[in-house]
């Protein structure tokens, strides 16, 4: 999964256009997603990319996007 | 009068119960804190104190916009205590949603607080009070300190019938519904919480419904009563849950379907002592389907039980052993008498029954009749007397456990200029339980993205349409719009004549 893959997804859930999603957007306070909407967005990625949700191990994963694409791409 | 109060700190049946809450006994955790019985007590005399200048509240309106817990259970009792009426509302809503609900209830009191998700409640709810100009005592909390705007105008009209609690819901045609609920209906609900559930001194329950609603608002006052210590979490935060969980001793939960769906998810994936050591599952709210009873394997060693009530009547059908629900059937609550009656409705008789819809008794005509409520939800007697639920009369959408009415969210995007026609249907989601999508027609190609700005400011989040089709116009039969196409149309994420 590239950045630009974890950003279109983002944009389709939280209904902003890609331009607005950065590397340090907070899901919270920036892109307003909540947390049902949160895990609806985990499991999409978990989907489409086969990514084990499991590699979200706390909170601070997901915090902003680029927190998100760290966690997700770890090794 | 009975009070609140009465019932949660002045039980005469239980004086062991009554001298441990005299001790440190938690009262009411969030995911961050803890509240003794002693705190809460002293919180309440606060508020108390605080409203003490306006005597007697019988007659008069208290709206309560309040995200932490401890401070609106705390206003909670205290205006109930002062004869009050409690107008519970959620500090998710926003411009629409919000002044809506305030309109039709027009409080004398307001009290809100800086939301932490973002909302401008305050503001909103400032804009309003101005716009009224009418007699508003509206107090707000700043830096945890409560300020005052007493706002000059005529005053609004007393009730003359003394009404507990006011709780409001989304109406069928997107206007806000009051369900006026009184006190021998609330012990009511609290005798079937207690009698369902058999709660003792020694649970921890961990519940995810809102305490805004008369569901959360019924869990508390039993948990309060008996002794037994509740967490609300102040916001779904599915990893604080999980950590708070792991942390603590929690052996119930209370949840919706989804609710539960998205914890289970996680604590699936390497969290499986915090499933070990639940005792029992209740679950609400939401369909329960067979899907989501099989997602519940491998926790035999709880009891998994589901419910199902309505607002206006408190709790009606349970099945103790949820794995047993579509070979038996609904079992009746005790005390609830239930007929199907036309068109496969089902029709009950609670004692938790609601007074009526507040300021509409119009409303109230249609539904309530002799005590038999008509719940628009259809359903049929199975040969050994249990009921089974088959769907819906009324087309209420269930996302995430929150209700979303069509007509509110219609009645947002039509006000968007190119917008010639709208229409909302649900949609099922594997997560949400359902989806809100939205149908809209126009001469021009509208911008989802102007939409989607749209609802947001005008509407809570989870009400926001989780998909937005425009089609050059919108399929009809025997001239109504024909939902059950839009709903297939929606299933098949759009086929090629709409364009998301």
């Amino acid at each position: 999964m590239t950045f630009d893959n974890l950003k279109h997804v983002i944009s389709e859930i939280s209904k902003l256009p890609l331009n607005e999603i950065q590397e340090h957007s907070s899901f919270k306070e920036d892109l307003e997603i909540d947390s049902l909407q949160m895990v609806n967005l985990v499991i999409e990625i978990q989907t489409r990319f086969g990514i084990d949700i499991s590699k979200i191990q706390s909170n601070d994963d997901l915090v902003s996007v680029g927190s998100m694409f760290t966690a997700f791409t770890r090794e | 009068m009975e009070t609140f109060y009465d019932i949660i700190f002045n039980r005469t049946d239980n004086l062991v119960v009554e001298k441990e809450k005299a001790s440190h006994k938690t009262a009411l955790s969030t995911l961050t804190n803890s509240y003794t019985y002693g705190e809460l007590k002293k919180e309440i005399k606060k508020y108390k104190s605080m409203l003490s200048e306006y005597g007697d509240l019988t007659g008069y309106r208290a709206a309560l916009i309040i995200p932490s817990v401890f401070t609106y259970t705390a206003l909670f009792i205290a205006i109930n205590k002062l004869g009050g009426t409690i107008v519970p509302i959620s500090h998710q809503f926003k411009n629409h949603d919000l002044t809506s609900v305030l309109e039709l209830t027009k409080p004398h009191f307001i009290f809100t607080a800086q939301n932490n998700d973002h909302t401008e409640q305050i503001q909103l709810v400032k804009r309003w009070v101005d716009k009224e100009g009418k007699q508003v005592n509206f107090y707000f909390q700043e830096n945890n300190q409560w300020k005052l705007n007493k706002s000059n105008g005529e005053k609004y009209e007393q009730d003359k019938e003394k009404i507990d609690v006011i709780g409001c819901s989304s109406g069928s045609t997107g206007a806000p519904k009051g369900i006026m609920i009184n006190m021998n209906s609330w012990k009511s609900w609290i005798n079937q919480i207690e009698k369902e559930f058999k709660l003792s001194e020694e649970d921890a329950i961990f519940s995810t419904f809102p305490l805004n609603s008369p569901y959360g608002i019924a869990w508390l006052l039993t948990s309060l009563k008996n002794g037994t210590k509740i967490i609300f979490p102040e916001s779904f935060d599915v990893f604080k849950i999980i950590n708070y969980l792991r942390n603590h001793h929690c052996n119930k939960i209370v949840a919706t379907p989804s609710a539960y769906n998205s914890l289970n998810l996680f604590l699936q994936q390497g969290n499986r002592d915090v499933l070990e050591r639940l005792d029992r599952i209740m679950i609400s709210g939401e369909p329960v389907t067979p899907a989501f009873i099989e997602s519940l394997k491998g926790m035999e060693h709880c009891m998994l039980t589901a419910c199902y009530g309505i607002s206006e009547q408190g709790i009606l059908l349970v099945k103790k052993d949820m794995k047993e629900l579509y070979k038996s059937g609904w079992d009746l609550v005790d005390g609830i008498e239930a007929r199907i009656g036309h068109d496969d409705e089902l029709v009950f008789k609670s004692p938790a029954v609601l007074n009526g819809y507040y300021k509409r008794s119009d409303l109230t005509k249609e539904v309530l009749e002799k005590g038999w409520y008509y719940t628009g939800d259809l359903g049929t007697r199975l040969e050994n007397g249990n009921i089974q639920l088959i769907g819906r009369k009324k087309d209420m959408i269930k996302k995430g456990g929150q209700q979303v009415i069509p007509g509110e969210v219609e009645k947002v995007l039509a006000k968007h200029k190119h917008v010639k026609s709208v229409s909302i249907v649900g949609v099922p989601h594997p997560i949400l339980g359902e989806k809100v999508v939205a149908f809209i027609t126009g001469e021009v190609l509208v911008p989802h993205t102007e939409l989607y700005n749209l609802c947001k400011r005008e509407i809570a989040r989870y009400k926001v349409p989780d998909e937005i089709y425009q089609l050059e116009e919108l399929p009809m039969n025997q001239g109504k719009i024909d939902k059950l196409k839009l709903k297939k149309l929606a299933a098949n994420s759009g086929a090629s004549e709409a364009e998301q």
